[in-house]
């Protein structure tokens, strides 16, 4: 335990304060473990229907009761967002079942009567207000919650209800769903010739796991069978021209320690390839790709990228 | 008449006059223009106005935006409405409409074909 000692120059006295709570032998990687990394390509909220929440799958990976779900076209489910008009609505103590239907199917929705605290003075919150508005009858509702399958009943248990914001809202939702879907299938699509020409040196990291084809591996190089990009050399280890060119310039001016530890900022990449014809977008893709694959790793926020040598 | 628990057809006046979704559960999305005894006319999406036969409680109000939900027939008065639905105020029906006739209407089409 630290002290902290003051003295007082005019009678000489010292006073000796022990500050608790502090471990000085402890190094700051001690005090501070580092979490595992999140995994934010599991973490999704996907625009669903009705229809495809009464087709999605139990994922082979769930083994417990309620089970692991995911989409019929492979998506895996995290949270999804519904959008659908009420047509009951069953008040229980502590909680609310709704029956939502949006043209695809009829669904139940389960919504916990948390979040009830009020001010003291019996006026129930904010939150609480707009759930009771979403409750009626004959009107549409938004909602945010998880895909739950219990005892084979399938139930969303909604984390959030709120009645649309404006009309279109409605259109939007299915919209957003079609364009959802037609992404996933490009990404699908693209994984799948890059994997079938081997002509790149590694996967997609970024692309969440499912049915969809097989995982990516990742942290280096996958050897075709034709030689491909090679392994080893730097030329190989970016793959496509956007990728190796933005991990020449993290390279020469982005390697550990450099910038005060800061490496490059993703703002100079973008300025030093903007004459080559690469967008933001492609840039953007690049460095997740090449973060993803062990390459590059972000500094002092996502902005900022340094080489892992 | 046979279909799921809420599944419906979202159609507007064109759809509506093609007879295909006749002896069905549809939802037409539009703006209440003139309401005559027991009867109300819709502005569809599309812009093609439809009459629809309501219950004697049907609250009419003019310009209004909303769905109603109904039995499709094919008659003079074709729709006979069960539900009424508020939609939300701002609902753009040039876009809804793009949204049946496109992207609605194609997922139905790959339904049907994948059950072939």
């Amino acid at each position: 335990m630290p002290n902290l000692s003051l003295s007082n120059s005019l009678t000489n006295d010292t006073i000796t304060i022990k500050i608790a709570g502090f471990d000085e032998n402890a190094t700051s990687s001690q005090q501070t473990p580092t979490k595992p990394r999140r995994d934010y390509d599991a973490q999704t909220l996907i625009p669903v229907t009705v229809k495809m929440l009464l087709s999605a799958l139990s994922s082979p990976s769930g083994t417990d009761a309620a089970g692991d779900m995911m989409l019929s076209d492979g998506r895996p489910l995290h949270m999804v967002k519904l959008v659908g008009a009420v047509r009951s609505v069953e008040t229980r103590s502590t909680n609310t079942f709704l029956d939502i239907e949006d043209g695809t199917g009829l669904f139940s929705v389960k919504v916990y009567s948390g979040g009830r605290e009020d001010g003291g003075d019996g006026d129930p919150s904010g939150l609480a207000r707009m759930k009771d508005a979403a409750f009626n009858d004959a009107q549409y509702v938004r909602m945010i919650g998880q895909l739950k399958e219990f005892d084979g009943s399938r139930s969303l248990i909604a984390n959030d209800v709120r009645v649309l914001s404006c009309g279109d809202e409605l259109t939007h939702h299915f919209l957003e769903v079609a364009y959802s879907y037609e992404k996933w299938l490009k990404r699908q699509q693209e994984q799948g010739q890059q994997q079938q020409g081997g002509q790149f040196g590694f996967g997609i990291g970024n692309m969440a796991s499912g049915g969809g084809g097989p995982r990516p591996m990742h942290g280096g190089n996958v050897i075709s069978p034709g030689g491909g990009m090679g392994g080893g050399n730097g030329g190989g280890e970016g793959g496509n021209p956007i990728n190796e060119a933005v991990l020449n310039i993290i390279k020469e001016q982005g390697g550990e320690g450099t910038n005060e530890g800061m490496g490059i900022s993703v703002n100079d990449i973008k300025q030093q390839l903007s004459g080559r014809g690469f967008g933001d977008a492609d840039i953007s893709n690049a460095l997740l790709n090449l973060s993803n694959e062990g390459l590059i790793y972000s500094t002092i926020d996502e902005n900022h990228y340094s080489y892992a040598q | 008449m046979s279909s799921s628990p809420g599944v419906f057809v979202r159609v507007n006046g064109e759809m509506i006059k093609s007879g295909v979704y006749d002896n069905k559960i549809v939802s037409i999305v539009g703006r209440m223009t003139k309401s005559m005894n027991d009867i109300v006319e819709i502005e569809c999406s599309d812009g093609i106005l439809v009459p629809i036969r309501v219950d004697e409680g049907f609250q009419f109000k003019a310009n209004q935006i909303v769905e109603i939900m109904g039995f499709l027939d094919n008659a003079s008065v074709p729709i006979q409405h069960f539900v009424t639905r508020d939609v939300g105020a701002n609902l753009s029906l040039s876009i809804y409409n793009d949204m049946i006739s496109k992207a609605w209407r194609k997922a139905d089409k790959k339904d049907a074909d994948s059950q072939v």
